[in-house]
């Protein structure tokens, strides 16, 4: 009796039973049932990247002439590369996000999760022209939406989209932010141009102005902010276009070039093709930097963090210099107590990406030959580490 | 070289994906080389002859994009 929650879905190794809702094919099903590894799943920033590379690839395949010249049967009419564009603008706007379920603990070049995008719009291109799921026809997982392209290649451009769009929407704007209004109470009268006395050693010194004191804060984000944003311009060039050992196999020698232009247009940010497609696949150094300027944020915030907490401590039997929102109770057990609650949630956060910085650097020097293949831990830990700094910078301020 | 199978890599243009993992898989299961397999295969199962494999499969032309 057919079976109607699942359809058969094929690849190279035969075939597998996928449920009906689901646009993946049987390469993500095999990396669901072999790697069912922990609850961490591919970020949406990684998804929309490969959506955003994917759009841009069959853009360039078609400005190129890749789908009519290749054989008779793998032939695309430029309408039906309209519709794969159309399936692959779908991952970009996040509206594919459940159909991508695999975890980031799989094959250490991401292909797993690059088959899943191939899968995906291939599928949902197939459903848009009124074909057969899983039937490959017109569209083809391999074929169409990875033509002239690698995993080996792609996942470390999806790598670099994210990173980038994560750091510059999300990350820099936060830091601004805490930056801006730490800047704002260090010149506020009655606060900024208040004399207490300075601390070295943990012991009074000189006087000091609270201004004063704020201000090397401000002073030390705005060295995280010029500190980060220098690790962009490498994280701007991108693998795509070397293919699956960085010759550029199988690509035409214009594609590089021409898809990192569409990934540039379809961002708005200045994304080029790397100079060196070997390094770009056998190394993640520009990650590495990036995570290190992270770190180096996190110990800037750990040190504001607990000069706060400290200098509100009390009420009574602390240094009781600054008060701090009362913005929830502090104790299940005593009555009216307030604890500094941001600066405690911010100090794990600057731990745990420390540790991030660790897991990161480790990968990074583990490139064998012409690949490296830690890339899913290296981006699982970028990304986390963006997030929570935003996210404690904008709870912080707030 | 010639008995790397990811040689095969080169035909994926001309007969796809799917059909040149077939000569893959049969050339390992066969402890053949890929120019073995295809010649075993015939040009109706493998989806190219031998000729054309010697013209598509070449190491020296596979050093960079394609021009």
């Amino acid at each position: 009796m057919a079976d109607t929650t699942t359809r058969t879905e094929t690849d190279s190794m035969g075939g597998i039973q996928v449920p009906v809702g689901a646009y993946w094919g049987a390469q993500t099903q095999r990396s669901l049932r072999y790697f069912d590894i922990g609850t961490d799943t591919m970020p949406p920033a990684i998804i929309r990247a490969l959506g955003i590379l994917k759009r841009a690839a069959a853009e360039t395949n078609r400005e190129l002439g890749k789908f009519v010249t290749v054989s008779e049967r793998l032939r695309l009419t430029d309408e039906q590369v309209g519709t794969l564009i159309a399936a692959a603008q779908e991952v970009i706007d996040l509206r594919l996000n459940t159909h991508f379920p695999l975890h980031i603990w799989q094959t250490g070049s991401g292909t797993q999760t690059n088959m899943n995008a191939n899968e995906v719009i291939a599928n949902r291109a197939i459903e848009m022209a009124g074909g057969t799921l899983g039937s490959k026809q017109p569209f083809h997982p391999n074929d169409h939406v990875n033509m002239s392209q690698s995993s080996n290649d792609t996942f470390p451009t999806a790598m670099h989209i994210a990173a980038a769009e994560e750091i510059v929407h999300r990350l820099l704007p936060a830091v601004r932010e805490l930056r801006d209004k730490l800047d704002a109470r260090a010149n506020e009268p009655g606060f900024g141009d208040l004399i207490k006395s300075g601390r070295t050693h943990l012991m009074d010194a000189t006087p000091i102005t609270l201004g004063q004191e704020f201000s090397g804060y401000v002073a030390q984000l705005d060295q995280d902010l010029t500190r980060i944003a220098g690790t962009l311009p490498h994280i701007y060039e991108l693998a795509i276009g070397g293919t699956a050992v960085g010759t550029g196999l199988n690509a035409p020698r214009e594609f590089a070039p021409r898809v990192a232009a569409h990934i540039a247009q379809i961002t708005g940010l200045p994304f080029v093709t790397a100079p060196n497609k070997f390094a770009a696949l056998a190394s993640h150094d520009p990650l590495v930097m990036a995570s290190g300027a992270l770190k180096t944020l996190a110990a800037s915030l750990m040190k504001i963090a607990n000069d706060i907490r400290w200098l509100a401590s009390g009420p009574r039997a602390g240094l009781g210099e600054l008060s701090l929102p009362e913005n929830e109770p502090g104790s299940s057990i005593m009555p009216g107590k307030v604890n500094p609650t941001q600066s405690e949630a911010m100090t794990m956060v600057c731990v745990q990406v420390i540790g991030n910085d660790m897991a990161i650097s480790f990968a990074g020097t583990q490139g064998n030959f012409e690949l490296n293949v830690f890339k899913p831990v290296i981006i699982h830990n970028l990304l986390l580490s963006v997030r929570l700094l935003a996210d404690t910078c904008h709870s912080f301020t707030a | 070289m010639n008995d790397s199978l990811m040689l095969v890599t080169a035909l994926t243009p001309y007969i796809g994906y799917d059909p040149a993992a077939s000569i893959a898989k049969y050339a390992h299961k066969h402890s053949q080389t890929l120019r073995e397999a295809v010649a075993a295969l015939g040009p109706d199962k493998a989806g190219l002859t031998v000729a054309q494999f010697d013209e598509w499969v070449q190491p020296a032309h596979m050093l960079g994009p394609d021009e």
